[in-house]
C-alpha cells in the first residue's frame, strides 16, 4: 500500500474513533433531558430537609408552539440526601435530570447555620455541575426565594441569574462566593467561606401589582453571609461587602461614596481602584498574627452631588482626606467584626501565612485557625484622586 | 545491511514526547500533588534531570553499540535464549503498560464525556485504534505522530493559558510542600513516567544512529516542559488541599476557564486532545509489541499476532478494572514501570562491555516483516 494513503487510512480512523469517543454514543437530546438552573435547600423536619429543583421549560423559553407558558417548574421533595432528591425530581419530571446548566444553590439561612458541606459535597461529585455555581444564602427560605424570581426583561432564567450577578458586579460580588472555592474554604483553615446573602426588599413595588401583595416583595442582594468552616456565623451588610471586595482585591471596579467633604448635605461617588503596589504581610510573632495592609488606591470621581469642583488640588486634597478617613475607619470596623466577633478569617489572610512556613506539616503546626481571632492589624491606606473628562 | 524502514528525527521525538505526554491527560499532575502538596512541581522538574543524567550514560555507552536495538544487542551478548528472554520480558512488560493505560483511558473518558457508555465500548473504540496503528505499522505510526502530536500539544498549551487569569501564587505555598523525603519519594516513583524511553531503545534502527542524542535529548526536555507546566497551571488553580482529590487534572482546569461571555466550557477541547493523545500512546506501544514480539521469535509475519494480541490486551484492561484495583498511580505501579528505564539500562551496559557493535559492524536486520 503506497505510503501516502497508508497514513491518511490511519489518520482517518484515528479522527473517526476519537470523535465518537466526545459524545456520539451518550446522545443526549434536549427533549430528553431536565435542565435544572437552581437548586434549594429548606430546614424539614430532623436529618432530612426539602430540596427544590427549578428546572427550566426550554419550549416556553424558546416562545415556539408550546411557547406562552411559564418558563420554569419548581418541584421539591422531603429527603435526607442529595442522591435521592435527584432521582425522585428525575422520575417526577420524566427526563434524565442535567445539571450543566445550573446557575444557582439557594440554602435557607437556618439550614446554612447547621451546616451543608456533606450535602454540597455530594453534589461537587457530580461531574455535569459547573465549579462557577453561586451559593446563595436566603434570609426566608430557599423555596421562596427561588419562588420570588420572576425575571420581567428576560425569556430565559438561566439568562436571568447570569445578568443578576452581573449587575452587582461594580459593588461586592466575589469569586469566592461560588461553589468551588466555597468548598475549599469549608473544609480548610487558610480562608473561611463567604456566601451570597438574599434578603426580601419591601420597597420594592412593581407598578403592574399592588404594593401590598406578598409577592411584590422582592429578594435582593443583602451582602454576604459569613461562615466558619461549614456554619454560617453572621453576615456582611452591602457597604461591609463592598470592603470585603476591595481588601480581597477579587474586584478592581468598586464604587463607593463619601460625604461632601465640603458640604455634609452632598456626596461624592468614586470608582475606587486598588493598585498593584497594594500589598499585605502577615507574620506570626509568639502565636500571634501581625497583619500589615498597604493600600494603594486610585479613586475616579464619577459623580459630585454639589457645586464643588475637585479638579481643583487643595479641594482634590480634602476629598483625599476624606476618603482615607472613612475608609480607615470602615476597614477597621469590618476586620474587627470578622476577627473578633465572627473569629472568621474570611479575608484569606491565612493564605498569605503559609509564606512563612517551609512545609505544610509545619503549617498545620501553626493552628492558623486558633490564633487568627488574636490577629493585629496596621492598616494604611494611601489615595491618589483623579478625575477624568 | 540498510534498514527498510526509516523516519525522520522528528518523528521519532513526537513520538516519544506523546508517550510521556499522555500521562498528563490521566493524573500525572495530581500524583504530582500526592507526594508534594504545594511543591509537587519540583518532582517534575527532579525526574527530567534524573532521565537526562540517565540518558547521557546510556548515550555514552551507546557510542560502541551502533545502530542495534535491544532485541539484537541480547542476541549478541547473550545468544538466541537470553533474547528470547529479554523479548518476551519487554513483551509482557509493554503489553502490562498498553493494558493498564487502555483501562485508565477508558475509565477516564466514561467519567468525563461518555457517562452512560459501557466501559467495554470505550475500550473497544481505543482499541479499534490500536489495531489500525499495528496494522499500518512502525513508519506510518510515527508520521502521524508527527503531525498529530503538536496539534495535541498546542490544545494543551492553550488550555493551560486560558486558565492563567486563575493562577494564585499563594497555591505554592509552604514552598517545601509534604518536605523532602516526600518530594525524593515522588521523584523516585514518579520517574515511571520517562518508562517508555524503553521505546526509544527500539527506534534507533529506523532513523540514523547520530539522530539518537538530538532525539532522546529533545524529546526528554520537552516532555520535562511539558510535565512542570501542568503541574504548576494546576498547582497555581488548585490549592494542594483540593487538587489531590480531582480526578482528571487538566479535564478539571480546563471547566475553571471563562473569558467573558465567549469563551467558556472549552474542556470539550481536552476531550479532543486527550482522546488523539491516548490513540496515538495506545498505538505506538501496541504497534512495537507486535514488532518486538514477531522479531523476538523471528516469525516471518507479524500481521496475524495483531488480533489475539489485541484480545490478551482488551482482557487484561477489562480485567484490571473490574477487579477495582486503581492501578495507575499505586505505588508499586510505579516501581513496575521503572522497568523501563531498568531494563535498557543492563542490557546497554552488557552491549557496551562486550562491545557488540564494534564486533557486529552494526550490521544486523531490522526491517519490520509484514
Amino acid at each position: 500500500m503506497d505510503r501516502k494513503i497508508k497514513v491518511i487510512s490511519l489518520f482517518l480512523s484515528i479522527a473517526i474513533c476519537a470523535v465518537t469517543l466526545v459524545g456520539c454514543y451518550n446522545n443526549g437530546e434536549i427533549e430528553n433531558l431536565a435542565y435544572v438552573i437552581a437548586i434549594g435547600i429548606d430546614e424539614a423536619d430532623s436529618n432530612s430537609f426539602n430540596l427544590i429543583f427549578q428546572t427550566a421549560v426550554p419550549k416556553s423559553i424558546a416562545g415556539g408552539s408550546g411557547g406562552g407558558g411559564e418558563t420554569t417548574v419548581i418541584t421539591s421533595f422531603k429527603t435526607d440526601n442529595f442522591l435521592s432528591g435527584l432521582k425522585k425530581t428525575g422520575e417526577y419530571v420524566g427526563r434524565k435530570i442535567n445539571l450543566s446548566h445550573t446557575k444557582i444553590i439557594v440554602v435557607s439561612e437556618k439550614v446554612a447555620k447547621e451546616g451543608v458541606t456533606a450535602f454540597l459535597n455530594g453534589l461537587q461529585q457530580n461531574m455535569e455541575i459547573r465549579p462557577n455555581v453561586n451559593v446563595i444564602i436566603a434570609a426566608d427560605g430557599a423555596k421562596k426565594y427561588i419562588e420570588s424570581v420572576h425575571p420581567k426583561l428576560s425569556s430565559s432564567p438561566a439568562k436571568y441569574y447570569d445578568l443578576l450577578f452581573k449587575s452587582y458586579e461594580t459593588d461586592f460580588l466575589v469569586p469566592s462566593t461560588q461553589l468551588e472555592d466555597y468548598l475549599y474554604r469549608a473544609k480548610n483553615y487558610g480562608a473561611q467561606p463567604v456566601a451570597i446573602y438574599m434578603g426580601i426588599d419591601k420597597d420594592i413595588n412593581e407598578s403592574s401589582k399592588p404594593s401590598a401583595d406578598e409577592e411584590s416583595k422582592k429578594m435582593i442582594i443583602e451582602g454576604l453571609a459569613v461562615f466558619k468552616m461549614d456554619k454560617m456565623v453572621g453576615n456582611l451588610d452591602p457597604q461591609e461587602a463592598t470592603l470585603f471586595a476591595l481588601l480581597t482585591g477579587a474586584n478592581n471596579n468598586i464604587n463607593i461614596e463619601v460625604k461632601d467633604p465640603l458640604d455634609d448635605r452632598f456626596k461624592v461617588l468614586g470608582n475606587i481602584i486598588k493598585e498593584k503596589s497594594s500589598i499585605t504581610k502577615v507574620t506570626v510573632k509568639n502565636g500571634k498574627p501581625e497583619i500589615d495592609i498597604n493600600l494603594k488606591l486610585k479613586i475616579d470621581v464619577k459623580a459630585v452631588q454639589s457645586d464643588n469642583d475637585y479638579d481643583e488640588p487643595d479641594k482634590a486634597a480634602k476629598l483625599k482626606k476624606a476618603y482615607e478617613d472613612y475608609l480607615n475607619e470602615a476597614l477597621k470596623a469590618l476586620l474587627s467584626k470578622a476577627t473578633y466577633d465572627f473569629k472568621s478569617d474570611i479575608f484569606g489572610f491565612g493564605e498569605l501565612t503559609k509564606r512563612n512556613f517551609n512545609t505544610i506539616e509545619e503549617w498545620e503546626k501553626a493552628k492558623w485557625p486558633e490564633i487568627f481571632p488574636q490577629s493585629e492589624y496596621k492598616i494604611k491606606i494611601d489615595v491618589n484622586i483623579i478625575r477624568q473628562g | 545491511m540498510k534498514n527498510k524502514i526509516e523516519f525522520g528525527s522528528w518523528e521519532a521525538t513526537a513520538l516519544m514526547i506523546n508517550l510521556v505526554f499522555a500521562q498528563v491527560m490521566l493524573i500525572f499532575p495530581k500524583d504530582m500533588v500526592h507526594f508534594g502538596g504545594s511543591a509537587g512541581w519540583m518532582i517534575s522538574i527532579i525526574i527530567t534531570l534524573i532521565t537526562l543524567i540517565y540518558f547521557t550514560i546510556v548515550v555514552k555507552l551507546y557510542k560502541n553499540i551502533g545502530s542495534l536495538d535491544l532485541i539484537d544487542i541480547s542476541a549478541s551478548v547473550g545468544g538466541r535464549i537470553f533474547k528470547v528472554v529479554v523479548g518476551l520480558l519487554i513483551t509482557v512488560f509493554l503489553t502490562l503498560v498498553v493494558s493498564i493505560n487502555l483501562g485508565a483511558f477508558a475509565q477516564t473518558f466514561k467519567i468525563i464525556s461518555l457517562d452512560k457508555s459501557p466501559l467495554e465500548y470505550v475500550g473497544v473504540l481505543f482499541l479499534i485504534g490500536m489495531l489500525a496503528a499495528a496494522y499500518y505499522g512502525i513508519e506510518v505510526v510515527a508520521r502521524i505522530n508527527a503531525f498529530l502530536v503538536p496539534i495535541v500539544i498546542v490544545g494543551f498549551i492553550l488550555i493551560t493559558l486560558g486558565a492563567i487569569p486563575e493562577f494564585e501564587t499563594n497555591n505554592l505555598f509552604p514552598i517545601l510542600g509534604d518536605g523532602y523525603a516526600s518530594i525524593a519519594k515522588g521523584s523516585i516513583l514518579k520517574l515511571s513516567v520517562f518508562s517508555s524511553i524503553i521505546i526509544l531503545f527500539f527506534m534507533v534502527p529506523f532513523f540514523k544512529k547520530q539522530y539518537l542524542k538530538k532525539v532522546g535529548y529533545s524529546s526528554i526536555i520537552i516532555s520535562g516542559l511539558l510535565l512542570l507546566w501542568s503541574t504548576l497551571s494546576f498547582i497555581l488553580v488548585f490549592p494542594y488541599e483540593i487538587a489531590i482529590d480531582k480526578k482528571v487534572p487538566i479535564f478539571q482546569l480546563a471547566r475553571r476557564i471563562e473569558i467573558g461571555n465567549y469563551l467558556q466550557r472549552i474542556e470539550s477541547v481536552f476531550v479532543l486532545i486527550s482522546a488523539i493523545s491516548a490513540f496515538l500512546f495506545l498505538g505506538v506501544i501496541f504497534t512495537f509489541i507486535i514488532y518486538i514480539f514477531s522479531k523476538t521469535l523471528d516469525l516471518k509475519r507479524s500481521k496475524p499476532m495483531i488480533l489475539p494480541m489485541a484480545v490478551i490486551v482488551f482482557s487484561l484492561a477489562l480485567i484490571s478494572k473490574r477487579l477495582n484495583i486503581e492501578l495507575i498511580g499505586s505505588n508499586a505501579l510505579n516501581l513496575i514501570w521503572l522497568t523501563g528505564m531498568a531494563l535498557p539500562l543492563v542490557i546497554i551496559i552488557m552491549g557496551a562491555v562486550k562491545k557488540v557493535g564494534v564486533k557486529d559492524n552494526g550490521g544486523v536486520k531490522n526491517g519490520q516483516k509484514n
